[in-house]
């Protein structure tokens, strides 16, 4: 018979805990072929690729990083539902083995839901190198899955899981059955014959489905709450959690996790046939300096300005390479085509805008690559740890500091990192004030209006700007919390993983997951969009012996431009910077395109020239930016700001708030600036 | 004479546990061990996937500048925590005043 057809595949699920190289893993396990989606319904990413071996295929599911199997988050909630949901054949739990002991109450977890598991005890090259090591055969014994040791990073022991992942598929293992003690078992013999009674589960999960009652589990109970008599079920559940808590004076979801923790523990010490050395040394060593109340913040604030720095000045040495290259395509295309409609819409309208974009590839792979580095060597949750004070008197949680770093490269995935949090309340202020966070997107905006008017402290001017963009999403942070949710924040219980040093694969690969989003939406939407920005800007058309200005002011654009003009006149922005300013609804790089359609028609390198000349002076243009910082974020964020706060009220708050603060901080800026005598 | 032990100054107690030790009421490098969890809630639930239990050995390692949050060493992990929610973690210390 053959096998390997794609209907005969299995399905590998890929689970661990957080920092335990569970997406490395998943990238030694499928190599390139791996696409990227969305969990069903919600915005959590989830990753999807194939493994070959020999002539057998199996799809391979990046499930999300999770301590446990209670649902105390979504990404829990979604690993469990989907492994629950039948089509997984096999579990592949990723174990960080320097920290067994911890790691395996995952893998007791996954074996208590009946499903073959295989255990990659990976970073095992660690525990080889601290003196240690584990008996493998024996920790599979115990927990009734194959241990398969693996350094990922290096790609060891990736042949061996994988052939133990198929194998086990073939396998049957009856779910791994805890003894829960004295007080609970006779509970949990109780609970049992009503579930059956029930049928809400699977022959077999019964018991796992009341243990789950007991642990309050209110995926669980809602289940059962929803199936004909299960609220008989619930009361005895809550009988029985009485007579626990009377007869061990504990409640019953301590009790459970306490014994979980106990088989772990137990096959941990047993398989662990010498103990490593101390750990935690190199990283108490470097803690003791970068967590220290003299040099922490300093060395954070370090960390930040190297990081922007690099992103700029190294960056725009690239840039000027793309530069010239979008200008000799320019002519190249302008020489080929000769004069007509199809020349006009590709070099105004594709090349121009396009390019206008692509120049800024290299800051923005460099701010990635930063990023990436501090996710991968553990800083990244040393900075929650130390903003946790801060961020909390804003009215958020620590870990909020995790997505507002993230909005600096792009506020859509940094809004999609807001999953992280548990409690709806710091999600939704998170989500409204990271668009304030000076996104990779409006960069392009930046680095072209200060070339021109602040040539020399440029990067102080930028630098500000970051700044000035923190400062008011923490004002808007702050005020939502106390006016318009009143509820307390979400816990701060956070691991600080082991710093380690990063993997050039691992951070390459990192950085490009990241940098592709950002070239995908310029791909598509910002290609669509310089079309249709070239259409307005260029229709009607005037007759041929026209002023060129004249001419743009006759089109769509300069039309609603004018139209609109009396608003923005107070804040000293002409015509062309509203219409700029509006077109950057769509993505905030378009408003640099629409800029290089306007001002120099088509000639991006005369566009410096073209915006020095075009009535702004230093004050206005300063005034413009904070503008383009502030307003409402782009149409994705929207999007992406009603997805997870969950209501288009709150994308709608956005928009008006944002408008509302940046019109406001921009009129301080020029009529401040004017009234002190800083320009005109 | 002054109880030995001082008890952190600055937070809510609930009053279940005023006059009771708490995690927020070590210093740096104290170890001591878990006796109970006060309360109920979803940051009970995060402590216990961490193996903060009854009986479980927890060590201070360092506060962080501005005093929150607090890291604790727990089974070989790293973790960090909030003062207000390391009060809801009980200790003993072993020390008898």
């Amino acid at each position: 018979m053959a096998v390997g057809t794609d209907a005969g595949a299995l399905t590998i699920a890929v689970a661990g805990n957080p920092n335990a190289g569970k997406t490395t893993v998943f990238n030694a396990l499928t190599g390139a072929h791996q696409k990227t989606a969305n969990w069903p319904g919600v915005t959590v990413e989830r990753k999807q690729g194939t493994a070959r071996l020999g002539r057998s295929t199996a799809h391979v599911v990046d499930l999300p990083g999770t301590y446990g199997l209670s649902p105390s988050g979504l990404d829990e909630v979604i690993a469990r539902d989907y492994i629950l949901g039948g089509d997984v054949d096999v579990v592949v739990d990723v174990v960080d083995s320097t920290a067994l002991e911890r790691s395996l109450v995952l893998a007791v977890e996954l074996r208590e839901l009946g499903r073959p598991v295989v255990v990659a005890l990976n970073m095992y090259d660690e525990v080889e190198h601290s003196g240690a090591s584990i008996d493998a055969g024996k920790l599979g014994r115990l927990l009734g899955a194959t241990c398969v040791p693996t350094a990922a990073s290096r790609l060891r022991g990736i042949g061996r899981l994988k052939t133990a992942a198929f194998e086990a598929s073939r396998e049957t293992h009856p779910p791994l059955k805890v003894n829960y003690g004295p007080d609970v078992e006779p509970e949990i013999e109780r609970l049992v014959p009503l579930l059956r009674g029930l049928g809400a589960f699977a022959e077999g999960m019964q018991r796992w489905a009341a243990v789950r009652l007991l642990e309050r589990d209110v995926a669980v109970e809602t289940r059962v709450a929803s199936t004909a008599g299960g609220r008989r079920v619930l009361d005895a559940r809550d009988e029985s959690l009485h007579r626990i808590r009377s007869l061990a004076g504990e409640d019953a979801a301590a009790i459970i996790a306490e014994r979980r923790f106990g088989v772990a523990a137990g096959a941990a010490k047993e398989a662990l046939t010498r103990a490593p050395a101390d750990r935690a040394r190199l990283t108490d060593r470097i803690d003791r300096v970068v967590l220290s109340k003299a040099l922490g913040y300093p060395l954070f604030a370090a960390i930040m300005w190297l990081l922007f720095q690099a992103t700029f000045v190294v960056g725009n040495v690239g840039g000027g390479a793309i530069n010239s290259t979008v200008g000799w395509l320019g002519t190249t295309v302008s020489h080929l085509l000769g004069p007509g409609l199809l020349h006009d819409m590709l070099v105004d309208g594709v090349i121009t805008g396009v390019g206008g974009v692509i120049v800024f590839l290299p800051n923005i792979l460099i701010l990635f690559l930063g990023v990436s580095l501090l996710e991968d060597t553990g800083y990244m949750a040393r900075a929650a740890f130390l903003m946790d004070r801060v961020m909390h008197a804003v009215g958020v949680h620590g870990k909020s500091f995790i997505p507002l770093i993230l909005g600096f490269g792009c506020n859509v995935p940094a809004i999609m990192a807001t999953r992280t949090l548990e409690a709806p309340r710091d999600r939704i202020i998170t989500s409204l004030i990271i668009p304030f966070m000076l996104c990779s997107a409006r960069l392009p905006v930046y680095v072209l209006v200060t070339g021109v008017f602040f040539s020399a402290s440029a990067g102080n001017v930028i630098f500000a700007l970051y700044v000035l963009g923190v400062l008011v999403a923490f004002g808007v942070g702050r005020l939502l919390s106390v006016f318009v949710f009143h509820g307390r924040s979400a816990p701060f219980v956070m691991e600080l993983p082991p710093y380690r040093l990063p993997t050039l694969r691992g951070t390459l690969l990192h950085m490009w997951d990241r940098a592709w989003v950002y070239l995908r939406k310029m791909g598509t939407l910002i290609l669509a969009f310089s079309i249709v920005v070239w259409f307005f800007s260029s229709f009607p058309r005037s007759p041929e012996n026209t002023d060129p200005i004249a001419a743009q002011e006759q089109t769509y654009l300069g039309q609603f431009g004018h139209a609109i003009g009396p608003v923005m006149e107070p804040l000293g922005f002409g015509w062309r910077e509203t219409v700029s300013l509006g077109t950057g609804f769509v993505a905030k790089e378009i408003v640099v395109s629409t800029m290089a359609v306007l001002y120099s028609k088509g000639d991006f390198e005369a566009l410096p020239e073209g915006i020095a000349a075009s009535g702004l002076s230093p004050l206005t243009a300063f005034a413009f930016l904070v503008f383009v910082l502030l307003y409402t974020p782009c149409i994705v964020t929207v999007v992406a700001i009603r997805r997870e706060a969950g209501g288009w009220r709150w994308a709608l708050l956005a928009v008006v708030n944002q408008l509302a603060i940046a019109w406001v901080a921009a009129f301080v800026v020029v009529q401040g600036g004017r009234a002190l005598g800083l320009g005109p | 004479m002054r109880n030995r032990h001082r008890f952190r100054s600055g937070i809510h107690r609930p009053p279940g546990l005023v006059g009771v030790l708490t995690l927020a009421d070590l210093a740096a490098g104290d170890t001591a061990v878990v006796t109970r969890l006060h309360g109920h809630g979803p940051a009970l639930g995060r402590l216990r996937q961490f193996g903060i239990l009854p009986g479980t050995e927890i060590k201070i390692v360092r506060h962080a500048p501005l005093r929150d949050p607090v890291e604790v060493e727990v089974r070989g992990t790293l973790v960090s925590l909030r003062v207000q929610e390391a009060l809801h973690v009980v200790v003993d210390d072993g020390r008898r005043d």
